[in-house]
């Protein structure tokens, strides 16, 4: 697979989840890395639990 | 693309709506097909979204790219994450789209598809993608502020807890209403009863799958859980003809409305990874297929409009629901046309994922016009259908009478021709018993949706099948909006309560969760039980109630959006949401007046109380009630509706008077006095 199509896809696959609403744990990840390097990492197992929680636990009202 | 080439285009979409409108409205007695009215609906989004949303942006909002977005300013990777706009667009159509552009417009439908179809498209260009842009708008430069706390920080604290009041108010409708929807579509239906009752498992298995075996899977359990759901389907009909099984899935509307009032208090009692979650990733999947293969379906199969144009019932004599053009036509349909819920979600989450104001156009704007486009569909869907058809399924009972022989005979002579055996035989090609009054938009929809998809795929055969998928794939998000619904009702209640005794305000105190969940719950299973029981059909009463309310929301949202402009000084422009604003104060003033006021019993909640309690003290019993304490019942219940109704109504007037007066107090003033954030975002709170 060239590295263009490798690319192709995961941004493809970044714009699927996040139209549903599905966390994203790389995006996460490179975010950490990024913004606050060597700040306390959640895990994967973690961040996902964390992330449904936060979503749906603020209890927003569905849409008629 | 050059200035030129632009232009051509922009022409060449004009000229062929103008076609496609001219061949809707030149068809003088044939019948027309409906891949004009689509194609009519979609020039007129793309001409509203290319000039008048450009307008709004450059001229009205004057959106400015460098300013800093509550996505850039706190980008924490979780909440505020700059999003790619076509994706941030797709993540806010799922969160706006649901059951309601789907019920409206079927109920509509007995007006013709004209009517409908104007409304939905003038109704969503000049108000219903102006607020939802607007408000996001508003929100955006507010560091994503709720609708409750602009209107607190724009029009003062009252006004701000008033429309805390009416949401919540408004909520508890719209929960009832529908769950009322499923128990309609539900009702003696043991195929139908079994797929949704599968939902349960299903959604417990993905739950369990993406929290504990593979966490954060969320796509593999949801592929999962679609087999699984298909095969539901599949195998409820073999349940429904067994012997055993096929009546212990039998159940009445009374038994249907008990099982969801216990299933929304348990269900908004469990975690939100276990079913919550899961089952709304389920939905929003389907949702989004869906309706991609509703419009290729309809551009495949090109079915014919069997509706006619308009039909006699514009006088507002009609079975479906009484009252005029104007103004029951505007309270009908209301979510594709313009929703004022939509104001909280375009005040929700999608703020905080706004990269670029410029972006918010296509968010806000288009976001709107792609669930107008649903609307259409499912107007075109119902249409579809032959009107006898039609009629046989959305007349209640009282009207139409209780066998395929009685109501052929009424709806005949309204002048829709249909025998007996055209009605049973719709009910054996879809799987089920009897297709008689099942009010409430959705088994009308999922008779449309049949036959334009079995058309295309899998013939007469499948028509059991995608008449099953359709129900199922429209009480699947009702059920989460229950679900969801009752949650956010337990919080403002809880808010609401704590201002009476602190420790009930606490989001972590048990007893105080589970006495706000117990009273939500039984706020909306009472107004839902009253609508099962309601031998004229309850949606009849509950959908109006909600068209109110909801219309008032977006009213309330667009005065909010008034007042910004003036006080941003753009008053010149205040046009653009005062005008919408005056028309769904006056749609929906008028509508909560006739319906608490009328003098016609048909319309009236008091005259329908007033005359069932004199009845009742002269010891008659009025059709349709059957015993005294039935009659007493229906009185109750129509001063309660008054009661609801009256809210609505003095909640707009004391915003419309805030509005007034903020809006006199920014003209005074030579500078803009609108509380936004500034540019750079200095002083923002994080």
């Amino acid at each position: 697979m060239s590295a263009r199509l490798r690319h192709r896809l995961r941004a493809a696959r970044r714009a699927f989840l996040q139209v549903f609403g599905i966390p994203d744990f790389e995006r996460y990840r490179e975010h950490m890395h990024a913004k606050h390097p060597g700040a306390p990492l959640l895990s994967e197992r973690e961040f996902h639990a964390h992330a449904i929680d936060r979503r749906y636990g603020a209890a927003k009202p569905r849409c008629c | 693309m050059n200035k030129l080439g632009s232009m051509l285009a922009w022409a060449a979409v004009a000229v062929l709506g103008a076609a496609a409108f001219a061949a809707l409205a030149l068809s003088h007695g044939e019948s027309v097909n409906s891949v004009w009215l689509v194609t009519a609906a979609l020039c007129t989004y793309f001409i509203a979204y290319r000039f008048y949303g450009k307008f709004i942006q450059d001229r009205v909002l004057r959106v400015d790219d460098t300013r800093m977005t509550p996505a850039l300013r706190h980008n924490d990777g979780l909440d505020y994450v700059p999003t790619n706009r076509w994706v941030l667009y797709g993540h806010h159509f799922a969160a706006i789209a649901g059951a309601g552009p789907l019920v409206g417009p079927v109920l509509a439908a007995q007006m013709g598809y004209l009517p409908g179809t104007l409304w939905i498209l003038v109704g969503v260009v000049v108000a219903g993608a102006v607020q939802d842009y607007i408000v996001l708008f508003t929100s955006v430069r507010r560091d994503g502020k709720s609708l409750g706390q602009m209107i607190k920080m724009e029009l003062g604290p009252v006004p701000g807890g008033l429309a805390l009041i009416g949401v919540l108010a408004i909520m508890i409708i719209i929960l009832a209403v529908l769950a009322l929807v499923v128990v309609k579509a539900l009702t003696a239906s043991p195929w139908g009863l079994f797929t949704i009752a599968c939902t349960i498992p299903i959604a417990l298995l993905m739950g369990i799958y993406m929290r504990l075996i593979r966490p954060g899977k969320i796509v593999e359990a949801s592929a999962i859980g679609v087999v699984l759901l298909l095969a539901s389907i599949l195998y409820g009909r073999a349940v429904a003809a067994d012997p055993s099984w096929g009546p212990a899935f039998t159940l009445s509307g009374p038994a249907l409305a008990w099982a969801l009032i216990i299933y929304g208090g348990v269900a908004a009692s469990l975690p939100v990874w276990l079913m919550l979650a899961p089952r709304d990733y389920l939905s929003t999947f389907l949702k989004v297929g869906t309706v991609i293969a509703l419009a290729v379906g309809i551009y495949v199969v090109a079915p014919r409009l069997a509706m006619p144009r308009t039909t006699l019932f514009i006088d507002g004599s009609g079975p479906v629901f009484s009252g005029k053009l104007f103004p029951f036509l505007f309270i009908t349909i209301a979510c594709g046309a313009v929703s004022g819920f939509h104001s909280l979600i375009s005040s929700g989450t999608t703020p905080k994922m706004v990269e670029k104001e410029s972006h918010m156009r296509l968010i806000g704007f288009g976001g709107m016009l792609t669930e107008s486009f649903v609307a259409i569909m499912a107007l075109t869907a119902a249409c579809v259908l032959d009107p006898g058809v039609y009629f046989a399924m959305n007349a209640p009972a009282a009207v139409i009478g209780k066998t395929a022989a009685e109501a052929a005979q009424v709806i005949s002579g309204w002048g829709f021709t249909i025998t007996p055996d055209m009605i049973t035989q719709t009910a054996t090609d879809i799987g089920e018993k009897t297709v008689l009054s099942r009010a409430g938009g959705a088994p009308t929809l999922a008779v449309g949706m049949a036959q334009i998809l079995a058309t295309a795929l899998g013939g007469k055969a499948m028509m059991a099948f995608w008449y099953h998928f359709a129900i199922l794939f429209e009480a699947l998000f009702i059920l989460t909006a229950v679900d969801a619904g009752t949650r956010a009702g337990r919080f403002m209640i809880q808010d609401i309560l704590g201002n009476a005794y602190k420790p009930l305000g606490n989001t972590e105190f048990l007893p105080g969760n589970v006495l706000a969940t117990v009273l939500c719950v039984a706020a909306w299973g009472y107004f839902l039980y009253q609508g099962v029981v309601d031998p004229l059909g309850g949606i009849n009463t509950l959908w109006q109630l909600f068209g109110v309310g909801n219309q008032m929301l977006a009213g309330i949202a667009l005065l909010l959006c008034t007042s910004v402009l003036v006080k941003m000084k753009r008053e010149r422009y205040v046009w653009v949401t005062l005008v919408p604003a005056a028309w769904l104060l006056v749609t929906t003033l008028t509508a909560g007046a006739q319906k608490i006021l009328s003098a016609d019993p048909k319309i009236g909640f008091l005259a329908l109380a007033r005359k069932f309690s004199a009845a009742a003290a002269d010891g008659k019993v009025l059709a349709p009630a059957k015993s005294i304490d039935e009659m007493q019942r229906v009185v109750f219940n129509n001063y309660l509706d008054a009661t609801v109704c009256s809210l609505f109504v003095l909640l707009v007037l004391a915003m419309c008077l805030f509005a007034i007066k903020i809006c006199l107090q920014a003209l005074r003033q030579a500078q803009p006095t609108a509380i936004e954030l500034p540019p750079g975002g200095v002083g923002a709170s994080s």
